[in-house]
């Protein structure tokens, strides 16, 4: 390879031999992690548009129940918690990723699993309470804008949970293999940004929900 | 520039996760929504405004905290493209919720209710009903509700507005204390309460809990 003063002269060295300019040192990485980033900058949009809903409708209540009124806030402390458990045990999946232990990955997989179906029955429990008192989503327009939310949060978590399991399936069956790497890695940070978004749902919606 | 190299490069990611770092974020993070919740449950600020900022710092800050630490974002991951979409979204995001709130703050103003008040036997002795004004009152031309937009949004005090002439009645909530004690999940709430509490809506509409005829 041509050293770097001849870099300037041109495209060809004085011995006709053709200059790379990419040394190796510097290159674009591979796609797909930066475009999975931009997925979830546009899913980010999409929270924030049903954000900006809620803000606007969250206090229509149509002289039906308030936040106040419906919230059970210890509930929704254990959703909370059961969320941010889910994202460490995902964290020390990567680390035994990293470490190349397929049954570490696995073990913290199932375990993460867990915590998020755990997460998804209680918030069908209390959407099925919600409906069966009559302040289903149709209601009042806090109640659609409320549904609307959590639910696409609730939604994000059921596919990531799907995407999970299967990637324990590919995992098992082929082991820690570089698609596979790629793969933990994308849903990573999936799983990390669900949790993020729910800080927002559970400050935002029911916090302050339940503030007079 | 081997293999080994590019390898290495893409399956790390840019990063390197260690115990260390997830369990310094978990540790924040518990503590960032424990203080939210305790501040909100044990009712420790004096004002829900109050509250309502300070628990918004606290996610924000939580937020923080998970990109930090959870989703090892910095200015070098990717060669920086991950940032610069990060900071572009938050923008976009920054514009689009202040100017929804900015832009329908006057949301209900001037909104009339669709339904006509005195033909509805269930409101008549409500307070803010026209239908069950004293008949020397001038009459009510308008239910002016109050802007619902930031104030309402924020808990900055409900917007109670009221026809011109009227003196503004307490709330029934005030006018019988005890009559909106919570009891157990929202269906012990009776009719007086929910409207009592929600009461920027016109009392017309169908009553809360829905009869059980309905």
């Amino acid at each position: 390879m041509a050293n770097a003063s001849t870099h300037t002269a041109g495209f060809k060295s004085a011995n006709g031999a053709p200059i790379f300019y990419d040394n190796g040192d510097h290159h674009p990485q591979q796609g797909t992690l930066l475009g999975f980033w931009i997925y979830l900058m546009s899913d980010c949009l999409m929270f924030a548009v049903l954000f900006a809903v809620y803000a606007v409708l969250g206090r229509n209540y149509a002289a039906g129940p308030s936040g106040a009124d419906l919230f059970e806030l210890p509930v929704v402390a254990v959703n909370t918690a059961l969320l941010l458990f889910s994202s460490i045990t995902y964290g020390f999946a990567m680390i035994a990723m990293q470490k190349g232990s397929k049954n570490g990955v696995l073990a913290w997989l199932a375990i993460t699993g867990l915590f998020g179906l755990g997460f998804l029955s209680l918030e069908l429990t209390e959407f099925a309470h919600l409906i069966h008192e009559g302040a289903g989503p149709s209601r009042s327009g806090f109640l659609s804008a409320f549904f609307t939310l959590v639910g696409t949060h609730g939604l994000h978590v059921t596919f990531g949970t799907i995407w999970l399991v299967t990637l324990m399936l590919q995992v098992g069956k082929l082991g820690l293999t570089h698609e596979n790497k790629r793969r933990l890695m994308c849903l990573s940070m999936f799983w990390h940004f669900l949790d993020l978004i729910w800080i927002g749902v559970f400050t935002f919606v029911y916090l302050m929900g339940v503030l007079p | 520039m081997s293999q080994a190299h590019h390898d290495n490069h893409h399956e790390e990611g840019g990063y390197h996760a260690t115990y260390k770092g997830y369990l310094i974020g978990f540790v924040l993070s518990v503590i960032l929504t424990a203080i939210p919740f305790w501040l909100v449950m044990g009712k420790v600020l004096p004002t829900p405004q109050l509250t309502a900022f300070v628990i918004l710092g606290f996610a924000a800050v939580q937020m923080v905290v998970h990109m930090v630490y959870f989703l090892h974002m910095n200015a070098k991951v990717e060669g920086g493209w991950s940032m610069l979409a990060l900071i572009f979204t938050v923008a976009v995001v920054v514009i689009m919720l202040s100017g929804s709130i900015w832009v329908l703050y006057h949301l209900n103003t001037n909104m009339m209710p669709s339904v006509d008040p005195q033909s509805c036997a269930t409101c008549r002795d409500d307070p803010d009903n026209p239908a069950s004004a004293p008949l020397h009152s001038p009459p009510r031309r308008a239910f002016h509700r109050g802007g619902v937009g930031v104030r309402g949004v924020f808990g900055f005090g409900r917007v109670a507005s009221q026809a011109p002439g009227l003196e503004r009645r307490p709330d029934r909530a005030s006018r019988s204390p005890g009559a909106c004690t919570r009891r157990g999940r929202a269906s012990a709430w009776g009719l007086a309460c929910a409207e009592a509490r929600n009461r920027r809506i016109p009392a017309c509409e169908p009553a809360w809990p829905l009869p059980a005829s309905a």
